[in-house]
């Protein structure tokens, strides 16, 4: 039996506290499935088509799963938890969904482990600032007027 | 000068020579009178008469002789005169004529200093007056761009928050997030290749 490979994280789980989630549902549903095997002795090579998965796990699977497969996605995910590259987003305001999506989706064909983390400034005006490890990268519309009010300034400085 | 002198030596002369001729008049009257007393001494009282008559005759005579001798002394020594004085004033005019040149130069050179000197008094007012303004447009400009300094350090001090509290203002809420995604995925795009580094750690 192979065994199941997580090759992206599908666009619905976008920060590290999902993942956090996700992982404690696991540890939840094996030890449920613990339970079952002790009374039932059933194989445990069964299905799990009798527990009903949480809208947030559905992402991971497209065809029904064995309890190897959510072990393993344990696993990774804890695994993940640890070496995923994180990024901040900081927005003007509150994303909706569909924007969630569209950032998550630009930034995991990047790397698809990448984890975000989404903070609301209304300073910033309008655009993003993107935080990583290395640097933050302002493309906010502050720094562009930042950028135009120094100008400004040179030129009042050249008058 | 020199025929001033010369006149003044002539006149002299004459009033020795009349004096001269005067002396010799009165010793004449004196000789005659001593004569006229020895005469009636010798002739005795008959004679004495005509001896004071010839003696007043004589006298009369003399002082005609002098008054004529006076007279044409004075009238030589005036003609003397005005002929000097008329040389003299030739003189004055040839001198007079042949030093006009020079006159006019040496005017001329004078009215040439004193334009000179006039016009570097004027030259050294009108250096003192530039270098005054130009002392003054120094500090003029001075205190302008002292002035612009600080104007430029109070708008450099406050720009970014009078900016950015401005468009805080106008523009809170009314840049709807949702409107702004092509915006940012455009950023996003563009900085592509930086943030692929950042987050791959390449």
């Amino acid at each position: 039996m192979s065994k199941y490979q997580l090759k992206t994280l599908p666009n619905q789980i976008i920060n590290i506290s999902q993942i956090y989630q996700i992982i404690g549902y696991i540890d939840e549903s094996l030890s449920s499935k613990q339970k079952i095997e002790t009374s039932k002795k059933v194989g445990i090579k069964g299905y799990i088509d009798q527990i009903e998965l949480p809208e947030m796990m559905q992402c991971f699977f497209s065809d029904k799963i064995s309890w190897y497969d959510l072990s393993d996605l344990r696993d990774q995910l804890d695994e993940l938890v640890k070496t995923a590259p994180i990024a901040t987003i900081t927005l003007s305001g509150i994303p909706n969904t569909d924007l969630k999506m569209k950032l998550t989706s630009w930034f995991r064909a990047l790397n698809p482990y990448i984890l975000l983390e989404i903070i609301v400034d209304q300073s910033i005006i309008g655009g993003c600032i993107v935080k990583t490890e290395r640097r933050e990268l302002d493309l906010s519309m502050r720094s562009s007027f930042s950028s135009f009010s120094g100008n400004l300034l040179e030129m009042t400085h050249n008058v | 000068m020199e025929s001033l002198h010369l006149n003044k030596i002539d006149s002299q002369q004459w009033y020795i020579s009349i004096l001269i001729i005067l002396g010799i008049l009165v010793v004449v009257i004196i000789v005659t009178r001593m004569d006229s007393k020895k005469h009636k001494k010798a002739a005795g009282d008959t004679k004495v008469y005509e001896i004071d008559k010839n003696s007043s005759r004589l006298e009369k005579a003399s002082e005609g002789a002098l008054e004529k001798a006076t007279e044409q002394m004075i009238r030589a020594y005036k003609s003397n005169f005005e002929f000097r004085l008329k040389e003299n004033m030739n003189r004055l005019d040839n001198s007079f004529n042949t030093n006009a040149d020079k006159i006019t130069n040496e005017f001329n050179n004078s009215l040439t200093n004193f334009q000179n000197q006039t016009q570097e008094i004027i030259g050294i007012s009108r250096n003192k007056i530039e270098s005054y303004y130009k002392d003054m447009e120094t500090k003029a400009n001075e205190s302008v761009a002292l002035r612009k300094k600080e104007a430029i350090e109070a708008v450099d001090k406050n720009i970014n928050k009078i900016l950015m509290t401005y468009l805080n203002n106008s523009l809170e809420g009314s840049i709807d997030l949702n409107d702004q995604q092509e915006y940012i995925l455009d950023k996003l795009e563009k900085n592509k290749s930086t943030i692929s580094k950042d987050i791959n750690n390449v």
